[in-house]
C-alpha cells in the first residue's frame, strides 16, 4: 500500500483526538428565533408592500441561492481533496463535509420555489405561467407603472413567442423534475463522502479513502453538470430571453468563494473559542487563504468575461439583462442598480484581491475573520443583484430581503448544527491525519 | 580577503584540499536532514553571512535554521505587474484612441471605430491590460529570481569537488565562503568539526 498513500512521518507526531461539537440551548434557541423572526417579518412586510408576493418570492430565491452556493462550494472543496489526493486539508475538511451534507436542508428550503414554478405562478419565473400572449401583456403592463419610462425594459418578462419557443425546456413539470434530480445528485454525493469519512473514524484502514478517491472523478463531473444546469434553471431563467453560456461558471465561482469562506470562518471561530483539541496551524490558514484568494480572482475574471462578451456582441436579448441590472449608462436606462454593480466590482473583486494578497494577512486570524465575513456579505450581494432587479428598476432592500435571508440562514444553520453534532470535528481515522497535522510550508 | 591565518599551509591534516589557489570555501558533508539543520543553527548563531546549505531535497524551515530574511521576490513581481498594467493601459490608449498630427506613421495611433463602441472602450482593453500585467510580472519574477541567485553563474569552484556533487544526490552540504568576514580557516574548521560532519573539505579558487 506504500504506493497508494504517501508515507510521511512528522518529527513530533501528536495524534489528534476526536472532538464532538455540542450546541448550547441558547444557540439553538437563537437559531430558531432568527428563523421565526425572519419568516414573520418577511411575510408581514410582503403583505404591506405593493406587489409584495413577487418581492418576497424573489428575495427568498436570492437567499436560497446563497445557502445553496455555500453547500455546493463545500461539496466542491471536499471533492477536489479526494480528486487530487490531497493530504494537507485532511485535518480541516470536516466543516466542508458538514456544510456539503446540509444540501438536504437546502433541498427542503427549495420546496417553495419549486412549488411556485409548478403551480404556474407568475411571481418568480415568467415562463411558468404558460398563458397566451395578449393576456400576459396586459398583466405586465399593469404590474409596472405605465408612467415609468423604463417599463419597456421589462418587456422580457412577457410570455411571448420567444419564451414560448423555450417551453420544451422551461416548463413547470420538467423544471420540478430537474431540480429534484439536482438535489438527488448533490445529496447522494455529499452523503457518500460524509458517511465514508465518518466510517474512517470508527474503522480506520484505507478502504474508505480509496473508495472516496475512486468516486471523486465521476462525482465532480456530475457536480459540474448539475451545478451548471441548476444555475440556468434557478437564476438565468428569471429572464427567459437571456442566455449566457458562462453563467454556470459564474455561479460556481461564487459557490467556491462562499464555500471556502465558510470553511475558513468555521475553523477560525472554532479556534477562537479554543474548544478544539487541535489547533489549525498557520500553514493551514495560509493555504485556505490562498485558495480563497485564487477564487476571488477567478470570480472577477469570470464576471468580467461574461460582461465583456455580452457588451461586445451587443445583442438585444442579452444586453437587456445588463440594462436592468444597472450596467447601462444610456439615457433612460440608468438605475440605482448600477450602484450595486460598482459595489460588487470593488467589494467582491478589487478590494478583497488587494486585501488578501499579502501572506501576513492570510496568517492573521482576526484579519481573516474580517475578510471571510466581508466576502460572504459581498457574495450575498452578488446573488441579490442577480435576482432582485427583476422586481423593479431601483434598489429594493428592506424587511422582505432581510427577513427571508434571516429565515433561510436560520434554518440552514439549524440543519448544519444537526449534521455537525453527528461527527467528530477532527477526522481522526484518516490515514493522512498525522501528515496533515504536521503540515508546514517553506515559510 | 586573504590574511596569514587563512594561508593554505595552515590547513589541518584531516581536511582534504581541492586545488592549489587561495581558499574559496569550506565544505562540510552531512548525512541526515536533522544533522544539517542543527549544524545550520550553530553557524547562523556564530554570525556567518556568506554561507549556504546545499540539499538534494527541499528542507522545511531551513530558512529559520539559517536565519534567512524573507525574500523580496514578491515585491519585484508586484512592481513588474503594476508596470505591465500601466504599459498595457498606455499601449491600448495610444494605439486606439490617439492621433498626434505630424509624427511618424510608425508610432502613430489609429482611431478605429469598432461596431459603434466609443473610441476608447475600457471593456475591450481589459484583456490586453491583464495579459501585459501577467507577462511583465512573470518575466520580472523569473529575472528577479535569477538576479537574486546571481545566476547564470558559469563557473563555480565548488564544482571541482567530487564530494560536493553528491549534494544533488544523497548528501547535505554546508558551504562557508572565505569572503565571509568571520571566516578564519582554523576557527571555521573547528566550528564545522564540532557539528560532527562526515567530512570537511577546503575548496580553493
Amino acid at each position: 500500500m506504500k504506493d497508494v498513500l504517501p508515507v510521511h512521518r512528522p518529527e513530533t507526531p501528536s495524534l489528534p483526538q476526536p472532538y464532538y461539537l455540542s450546541f448550547s440551548r441558547r444557540v439553538i434557541i437563537g437559531m430558531f428565533t432568527a428563523a421565526i423572526l425572519g419568516g414573520i417579518s418577511a411575510a408581514g412586510a410582503a403583505s404591506l408592500y405593493t406587489n409584495g408576493s413577487k418581492r418576497i418570492a424573489l428575495a427568498y430565491l436570492a437567499a436560497l441561492a446563497f445557502v445553496l452556493s455555500i453547500s455546493l462550494g463545500s461539496l466542491f472543496f471536499t471533492l477536489i481533496q479526494h480528486l487530487t489526493r490531497a493530504g494537507w486539508a485532511v485535518l480541516i475538511r470536516r466543516p466542508a463535509e458538514v456544510f456539503a451534507m446540509n444540501t438536504i436542508t437546502v433541498g427542503i428550503l427549495s420546496l417553495p420555489i419549486i412549488w411556485s414554478a409548478y403551480s404556474g405562478s407568475q411571481s418568480i419565473y415568467p415562463w411558468a405561467t404558460g398563458v397566451s400572449v395578449p393576456e400576459l401583456v396586459s398583466h405586465v403592463e399593469g404590474q409596472h407603472d405605465s408612467h415609468d419610462p423604463k417599463a419597456h425594459v421589462y418587456v422580457h418578462q412577457q410570455f411571448d413567442a420567444l419564451t414560448a419557443s423555450k417551453t420544451p425546456w422551461l416548463n413547470p413539470s420538467f423544471f420540478t423534475l430537474r431540480i429534484g434530480c439536482y438535489f438527488l445528485i448533490w445529496v447522494a454525493i455529499a452523503s457518500f463522502y460524509f458517511h465514508h469519512s465518518r466510517n474512517l473514524d470508527e474503522q480506520g484502514g484505507i478502504a474508505s479513502t480509496l473508495s472516496m478517491e475512486r468516486w471523486a472523478g465521476p462525482s465532480i463531473l456530475l457536480f459540474a453538470l448539475s451545478l451548471t444546469f441548476a444555475s440556468f434553471d434557478l437564476l438565468m431563467s428569471l429572464d427567459p430571453h437571456w442566455y449566457s453560456t458562462i453563467f454556470g461558471v459564474y455561479y460556481f465561482a461564487g459557490c467556491a468563494v462562499g464555500g471556502f469562506s465558510v470553511s475558513l470562518l468555521s475553523w477560525l471561530v472554532l479556534s477562537h473559542l479554543a474548544i478544539m483539541p487541535v489547533q489549525i496551524s498557520s500553514s493551514h490558514l495560509r493555504d485556505l487563504g490562498r485558495l480563497l484568494f485564487a477564487f476571488i480572482f477567478f470570480w472577477g475574471y469570470i464576471a468580467f468575461s461574461q460582461y465583456m462578451l455580452l457588451w461586445y456582441a451587443n445583442i438585444p436579448e442579452t444586453t437587456r439583462w445588463w440594462a436592468v441590472r444597472g450596467a447601462s449608462t444610456a439615457d433612460g436606462l440608468q438605475s440605482s442598480w448600477g450602484i450595486v454593480l460598482v459595489i460588487l466590482a470593488l467589494g467582491h473583486f478589487v478590494i478583497p484581491f488587494l486585501g488578501l494578497m499579502s501572506r501576513h494577512v492570510k496568517d492573521h486570524r482576526k484579519a481573516m475573520m474580517f475578510w471571510t465575513i466581508w466576502i460572504l456579505v459581498m457574495h450575498y450581494l452578488d446573488l441579490y443583484w442577480l435576482v432582485m432587479p427583476e422586481f423593479r428598476n431601483s434598489i429594493a432592500f428592506g424587511l422582505p430581503e432581510l427577513g427571508s435571508l434571516l429565515l433561510v440562514c436560520g434554518i440552514y444553520a439549524i440543519g448544519a448544527s444537526f449534521f455537525a453534532t453527528r461527527t467528530s470535528m477532527v477526522p481522526i481515522g484518516d490515514p493522512r491525519i498525522p501528515a496533515s497535522a504536521a503540515l508546514s510550508d517553506a515559510y | 580577503m586573504t590574511n596569514s591565518s587563512n594561508a593554505i599551509t595552515s590547513v589541518p591534516s584531516d581536511v582534504a584540499t581541492i586545488g592549489m589557489g587561495e581558499p574559496y570555501a569550506l565544505i562540510a558533508e552531512f548525512e541526515t536532514v536533522q544533522e544539517v539543520l542543527k549544524a545550520a543553527e550553530q553557524i547562523r548563531d556564530a554570525g556567518y553571512m556568506s554561507w549556504d546549505v546545499h540539499s538534494p531535497i527541499p528542507i522545511h524551515h531551513i530558512n529559520h535554521a539559517m536565519g534567512l530574511r524573507p525574500t523580496i521576490l514578491p515585491w519585484i513581481t508586484l512592481v513588474h505587474g503594476i508596470a505591465g498594467g500601466v504599459f498595457g493601459l498606455v499601449l491600448t490608449w495610444w494605439m486606439n484612441a490617439t492621433t498626434v498630427p505630424g509624427i511618424s506613421p510608425s508610432v502613430q495611433g489609429y482611431e478605429f471605430l469598432v461596431s459603434g463602441k466609443p473610441i476608447y472602450s475600457w471593456q475591450a482593453n481589459i484583456p490586453i491590460i491583464f495579459e501585459t500585467t501577467v507577462l511583465f510580472a512573470a518575466i520580472g519574477t523569473l529575472l528577479g529570481l535569477l538576479g537574486l541567485n546571481k545566476l547564470p553563474m558559469l563557473y563555480n569552484p565548488l564544482a571541482r569537488s567530487r564530494r560536493f556533487l553528491r549534494s544533488t544526490a544523497d548528501r547535505f552540504m554546508i558551504v562557508i565562503e572565505a569572503e565571509d568576514p568571520e571566516f578564519d580557516l582554523a576557527r571555521t574548521t573547528s566550528l564545522l568539526r564540532a557539528q560532527h560532519p562526515t567530512a570537511i573539505e577546503l575548496v580553493t579558487e
